[in-house]
């Protein structure tokens, strides 16, 4: 009787949060999925079931394209992310006197406060041809006529790095000062070099945070509208704009539905391949 | 300075020199724009021409922008709450009660996080849609709890531990209602792991008998001692603690914490 009662108990907890789930992320889901069956005639929407949408965007080279290039960004981003991240990670958690670990963690993720579009607007205000490094640049003699580096690929690639740096530094530090300092010392005793115990200790043992961060930078990455809108412009356009597009400029819910349901199995596909590292306790 | 400190600073510096451009990258942006939010002209482009607060005294005089920015508090604050509550409930009765198929639960709690924000919008929007529900404050409070409250649930989850079961089975035992053993006990303890102070580890040492000394030197921080275990007669190596040295012939009683004992496999 008792232990029925705390099964039930136990539901009650998980009740509203499950509840909430399911009822504004799965249905939604599957609504849009319904959604992207149908399509959209003349300004009407037409509910017979069929493929038009996903055979339409296969067919078409500037939303493959938009595929493409959010591919690309978002490998560019992890990989220039990481480089940049684990060396700054590694410092903070071995080299550095405890007392200002916790000072150079708050400083490093200060600018995370901020939203994505003040810190993208912020790297406009570097890059835009009368920004700051244009200017510096002139005023050096380098180039003669202001040059804009902002609406580019390069721009939303630096845009997207600033970020994630931070966020993979997080979660490769919560990593990294995991590691028992046991398995170090052991190997210092046993006579490894200080590189061979990186490369054969450290390395390896803090693949788990290596790979959660990157999971969470490409899903993070793929998904962004805001950073390719504000930094990329209009000249190469990610996926993220281009189902926005088809919701403010044509007002194709059908289309963006199927469109969202391309990204969502793209993501899908990454899950799959991290899944072995993404643990809820590492999140 | 001496010769030591020098040799350590610049062991370090290749170190400093790394952090400094990193911070240097992350905090230009940031700086740029608070810098130039004290412009004194039309545009925010250099040369800076200020310092003035005529931007700021413009932006506390637009109505629409103050009432963004109430707006923004209001959904801050909301779905926060919101996410907080609901995450904590589930990480509770998740964690303390034994639920049928607890691992789906799990799964679908943190199913939000592996998927784009975008996705989540793209579906509520054409949700909303499809029900005729316009465009408002409480969709967007709606659409952030749905982001917000599977990272609240993970972090809260991760951080109940089994001993604090054991605090709550007391104050059960002692006559505690459900909702004074959450508010007394529950809350309270989770709430130095949310502000992610580190975890305390005082186990039991594994213990490994004595050992005779036979050799003692010097590794730089600590001593490395060889020797043979008495009762098995195993030559040995040990390590010892900082700040501890050994005699030859000494007898030391040897004992290791679980999380240094690492068993080798082919």
């Amino acid at each position: 009787m008792m232990r029925g009662l705390r099964k039930y108990k136990g539901l009650g907890f998980l009740g509203p949060g499950l509840l909430w789930s399911i009822a504004f992320f799965g249905v939604p889901l599957l609504i849009m999925a319904a959604y992207s069956l149908f399509q959209r005639v003349w300004g009407r929407f037409v509910t017979d079931l069929s493929l038009s949408n996903y055979i339409a965007f296969f067919s078409k080279p500037h939303h493959v394209n938009a595929l493409f290039n959010s591919l690309e960004v978002t490998l560019i981003t992890t990989i220039v992310s990481l480089i940049l991240a684990y060396p700054l990670a590694y410092i903070l958690a071995f080299r550095l006197p405890p007392r200002w670990q916790r000072i150079a963690l708050m400083m490093a993720i200060l600018p995370f406060w901020t939203s994505y579009v003040v810190r993208s607007y912020s790297w406009l205000l570097v890059l835009s041809s009368n920004g700051i490094i244009s200017t510096i640049l002139q005023w050096l003699g380098i180039v003669d006529n202001p040059i804009s580096l902002a609406n580019s690929r390069a721009a939303t690639v630096l845009g997207f790095v600033h970020f994630f740096t931070m966020l993979l530094t997080l979660t490769i530090f919560a990593n990294l000062v995991q590691i028992s300092p046991n398995y170090r010392k052991a190997a210092a005793d046993l006579g490894a070099s200080r590189w061979q115990t990186f490369w054969r200790i450290t390395l390896p043992l803090s693949v788990p945070g290596v790979m959660v961060g990157a999971f969470l930078t490409i899903v993070l990455a793929l998904g962004d509208y805001i950073t390719p809108q504000i930094l990329g412009g209009f000249r190469e356009v990610l996926l993220p704009q281009a189902i926005l597009l088809q919701i403010q400029r044509q007002a194709d819910f059908p289309m963006a539905s199927a469109m969202s349901l391309v990204l969502m199995a793209v993501i899908s596909v990454i899950f799959l391949l991290f899944s072995r590292w993404l643990k809820i306790e590492r999140m | 300075m001496s010769k030591n400190m020098l040799k350590h600073a610049l062991n370090n510096l290749p170190a400093v020199l790394y952090v400094a451009l990193v911070y240097l990258f992350i905090f230009t942006p940031v700086a740029v724009l608070v810098l130039f939010s004290f412009q004194d002209s039309l545009l925010p482009i250099p040369p800076f021409q200020g310092p003035s607060l005529r931007w700021y005294a413009a932006v506390f005089s637009d109505f629409r922008i103050m009432d963004a920015l109430g707006n923004s508090l209001m959904v801050a604050v909301v779905s926060a709450a919101l996410s907080c509550l609901l995450g904590f409930l589930a990480a509770y009765g998740l964690a303390r009660y034994t639920v049928r198929g607890s691992g789906v639960v799990q799964w679908l709690m943190v199913a939000p996080l592996s998927v784009s924000y975008l996705i989540i919008g793209m579906g509520l929007l054409v949700t909303f849609k499809t029900m005729g529900i316009p465009k408002s404050l409480l969709a967007i409070i709606i659409g952030h709890v749905v982001i917000n409250l599977p990272l609240a649930f993970a972090i809260i989850y991760s951080q109940m531990g089994e001993h604090q079961a054991n605090l709550e089975r007391a104050a059960r035992d002692l006559g505690a209602a459900e909702w004074q053993v959450l508010t007394l006990i529950t809350l309270p303890l989770l709430w130095p792991a949310l502000m992610a102070v580190g975890k305390n580890n005082s186990a039991q040492h594994l213990q490994l008998g004595k050992l005779k000394v036979n050799e003692v030197s010097f590794f730089g921080t600590h001593h490395r001692c060889q020797g043979r275990h008495l009762e098995s007669n195993l030559p040995m190596i040990i390590r010892l603690p900082q700040h501890r040295i050994a005699q030859i012939g000494e007898e030391l009683t040897i004992s290791a914490a679980p999380e240094d004992v690492v068993l080798l496999t082919q």
